[in-house]
């Protein structure tokens, strides 16, 4: 089923000004419910605008933006009510904190909404919870914390709405390899356990095969691919005359493959190799 | 040939007033740097390695300890004005945030920044200014405003402002880590370029272990101290001391290790692509196993 | 987006008045406002208005953008119009409106006429002159320079320089930053743009804190990079950009030191026409 959909989507900023530069272009685009779909493309692509389109911080200049199928621009004057419901975690989200402590920062987003102070602490320790963060921190200004733990309270602070739709704009950048894992572990979690939709912007392949479902492949404003993680990666050629890099491990697998030894599974990732080899050498798939 | 930098039990304390307890940054860290290598320090976030870099450009002195740049020892005395003055015109930094080291709002002002500190005539100026921008490839761009700019080329200009001051060395404090792949290529592209044809020493920060397989040397800093210093080759067959501090190896490297965790005979210190499929090829053809 | 707000306006170009020494031109700027608030007579002023017409014609700046640019003053001109009119003392002319404490008289629209004038051509011409055909760090060199002699007498010429061009860098930065932060917080559910002014000032202190802060850290680091690259002050520093007078800048300050003269002569010999001021 198709939980958030863009249908027919241009946007152009700075029409009829020397700025003017189109952002997106005729876009279709559905987002599956329930999985988490992987949107990568380079610097410039259009997929920061898209993003920002999905929780109505902008508002494409042609097309529409159906959430369950519904218009979210239907009345204007309601699209906050539609920020609750798809959250968006920005890049480099450390910077937006401003409360006194940790706590209060998390549970902006619920103030807003006007629930109860009730509801607000025990929702505010479920979603430190779900981010790792110890009680202990709640009580701390926000920045006393480290980098990595101020990254964390961030994106707390979206996963406390409960939000039906998660959308994150490179929510590992920057971090070291075992926080980079730890971040998007905790957000496959988050997704799984609340039947959320995952919207995860990202930069590395290795991250799109590892923690994604679906991938769509955005290039010059327009989808350029979309499809099954395996459906994407299958076609390695397509993915490189894009521009874009496949896995390291993938273009090992790729090279052996050319060499002539038949490879088949999930080349995309080392696990998926791994068995592949183990496979072909008839030891089976597993340890 | 002797030692460009050569550090003798560096140690650094964080903090320490108002009688808490201070946190050690770094601990005995003594090492070599030769003129002309090329070395990536890596490390999990927090673990020592911009405070590395801190000192050997006397942002910071050390609580112990020794640094000898280039025949001048700092010792946790510190230096006058004057000494500084000499030791950073030899070493130059790159940082992490590239908006947050430009300082004029035109590409070759901002060059021209270093030159103008060193009080070098006009001429001299213009000379590094253009060859600098023509060695990181911006030179197109020597009259646009920095903040129009992508991160890629403004970490791009802001090492040109670096080499237009000609130091020995180099140091990149994570300049790459704020950075898409595209502007990541681009800065250890230009890295690479400048230790290889111009001889310069160049110390990158990282952790990408793509990026540190380009060094000739790769130092790992976990919690303060050194825990390994050798060639990418070794230093990335070890998978297990890696990932126990954070860290991570090449895919290729990691691949062949699972392998032999699952009971094929496969050598160690293979990283390229290339050499991970010969020696997969080996194995698959019947050769090992 | 809001980064492409250009700041101070300057539009590229090679016009006469676009290769003006900036040092030249702060000191016209200064000649033709001491013209400006010397004219006493109506006839002065149009001339003075024809001279700014030459002035825009020159910069091959389009009259259309320089109009634009007095828009935002609408409100503060016919605030001025009004003011005169009705708060004016003098009780010359013919009398128009006798109520109360009010009297109007009809020279007192002359006045106010002349007012919003003086105001229009002080912004269009210091525009043409400065800011539109000037760019904000050839502005801040040429301050620097006529400034220079102050330095002998300890005032920090080179450190408010200095601070003038890492102002002009940063606010591009600051800005994106700004909606950056803002959109950040609209996706945490915060409502910027409803309610009273109070409520509305109070809803941006999310906005505001993180801004100070990242200002804050950005100072922190450009500051140590500066070192790094062996900042130390004016004490030994070159400069790569050296500004360059050429005879049209003579040129140009002998025109307008002829039209602050005819300012004078017109005061003193044009006997008809209506004295204001």
């Amino acid at each position: 089923m198709i939980k958030l959909e863009l249908k027919d989507v241009t946007h152009v900023y700075g029409a009829r000004t020397p700025f003017e530069k189109t952002a997106l272009r005729s876009v279709n685009i559905g987002f599956e419910s329930g999985l988490v779909t992987g949107l990568i493309g380079h610097t410039g692509s259009g997929k920061s605008t898209l993003v920002q389109m999905l929780n109505g911080l902008i508002r494409p200049t042609k097309g529409t933006v159906l959430l369950d199928g519904k218009d979210i621009w239907e009345k204007p004057k309601e699209i906050r009510s539609v920020r609750f419901r798809v959250g968006l975690v920005m890049q480099y989200p450390e910077y937006q904190l401003f409360d006194e402590t940790v706590g209060k920062d998390i549970g902006f987003a619920l103030r807003n909404k006007g629930c109860d102070p009730e509801t607000v602490k025990e929702k505010v320790s479920r979603a430190a919870e779900c981010v790792g963060l110890s009680p202990a921190l709640l009580s701390k200004s926000p920045f006393d914390l480290s980098g990595g733990q101020r990254r964390r309270v961030a994106i707390a602070g979206v996963l406390v709405m409960e939000p039906e739709v998660l959308v994150l704009d490179e929510p590992a950048a920057g971090l070291d390899p075992r926080g980079r894992a730890e971040i998007l572990g905790y957000l496959r979690r988050y997704g799984e356990s609340n039947g959320a939709t995952v919207i995860l912007v990202s930069h590395s392949m290795e991250d799109m095969a590892q923690y994604c479902d679906r991938v769509v492949v955005m290039r010059d404003g327009e989808i350029y691919a979309s499809g099954t993680t395996e459906e994407i990666f299958s076609d390695s050629d397509r993915l490189i005359r894009a521009g874009m890099d496949v896995p390291e491990v993938m273009k090992i697998a790729l090279e052996l493959k050319q060499r002539g030894y038949p490879l088949d599974g999930k080349l995309y990732t080392v696990e998926g190799v791994r068995d592949a080899i183990l496979r072909a050498l008839g030891k089976g798939g597993n340890r | 040939m002797s030692s460009f930098i050569e550090t003798r039990h560096l140690t650094l304390d964080y903090g320490g007033e108002n009688g808490e307890r201070p946190i050690r940054a770094l601990s005995d860290v003594s090492l070599s740097i030769k003129e002309g290598e090329y070395i990536a320090i890596l490390g999990h976030n927090g673990s020592g390695k911009s405070t590395l870099a801190k000192l050997l450009d006397l942002i910071l002195f050390p609580t112990a300890g020794e640094i000898e740049i280039d025949g001048k020892v700092v010792t946790p005395e510190g230096l006058s004005d004057d000494e500084i003055f000499e030791i950073r015109r030899k070493i130059g930094m790159v940082f992490q945030n590239p908006d947050n080291q430009l300082v004029a709002t035109v590409v070759e002002e901002d060059v021209a920044f270093g030159p103008e500190n060193l009080g070098l005539p006009r001429e001299e100026i213009r000379a590094r200014i253009d060859a600098a921008l023509d060695t990181v490839g911006m030179r197109e761009y020597a009259r646009h405003a920095p903040h129009k700019l992508s991160g890629g080329q403004k970490q791009r200009v802001a090492i040109a402002g670096v080499i237009a001051m000609m130091p020995k060395c180099i140091i990149f404090d994570e300049s790459t880590a704020m950075l898409d792949p595209r502007g990541r290529r681009e800065v250890t592209d230009t890295m690479e370029k400048l230790n290889r044809e111009n001889g310069m020493t160049i110390l990158h920060i990282t952790h990408y272990m793509e990026e540190a397989a380009r060094a000739d040397r790769v130092i790992v800093i976990s919690d303060g101290k050194i825990l390994m210093d050798g060639a990418p080759r070794e230093v990335f067959s070890r998978v297990e001391p890696l990932v126990a501090c954070g860290l991570e190896a090449p895919q290729g490297t990691e691949l062949l290790y699972e392998l032999s965790l699952c009971g094929c005979s496969l050598p160690s210190g293979r990283i390229t692509v290339s050499e991970c499929a010969d020696t997969l090829e080996e194995l698959l053809s019947g050769k090992r196993g | 987006m809001i980064s492409d707000i250009t700041l101070g306006q300057y539009f590229p170009g090679t016009s006469p008045i676009h290769r003006l020494d900036p040092r030249f031109k702060i000191i016209l700027t200064i000649l033709f406002m001491v013209a400006l608030f010397s004219a006493r007579n109506i006839f002065v002023y149009a001339a003075l208005a024809l001279f700014t017409v030459l002035l825009v014609l020159a910069s091959r700046i389009s009259l259309r953008v320089v109009l634009r640019g007095i828009r935002p003053l609408l409100f503060i001109l016919i605030f001025t119009l009004i003011l005169h009119v009705l708060m004016s003392t003098r009780t010359d002319g013919r009398l128009l409106l006798d109520w109360k404490w009010l009297t109007v008289y009809d020279m007192d629209f002359y006045r106010a006429g002349v007012m919003v004038l003086r105001i229009v051509l002080l912004v269009v011409g210091t525009s043409v002159l400065l800011s539109y055909t000037t760019t904000p760090i050839s502005l801040t060199d040429a301050i620097e320079s006529l400034l220079k002699p102050l330095a002998a007498i300890r005032v920090p010429v080179h450190e408010f320089a200095m601070m003038m061009t890492i102002a002009l860098r940063f606010i591009p930065t600051m800005l994106e930053e700004t909606e950056k932060i803002m959109n950040a917080q609209k996706a945490r559910g915060a409502d910027l743009s409803s309610g009273n002014p109070f409520k509305r000032i109070k809803a941006l202190i999310p906005v505001l804190i993180p801004l100070i802060v990242s200002a804050f850290q950005r100072a922190l680091d450009l500051a140590t990079a500066m070192e790094c690259r062996c900042y130390r002050g004016s004490k030994g520093r070159t400069k790569l950009v050296k500004l360059k007078s050429t005879p049209a800048d003579a040129v140009a300050l002998l025109l307008f030191a002829a039209v602050l003269a005819g300012v004078y002569l017109g005061n003193a010999y044009i006997p008809i026409g209506i004295r204001v001021g």
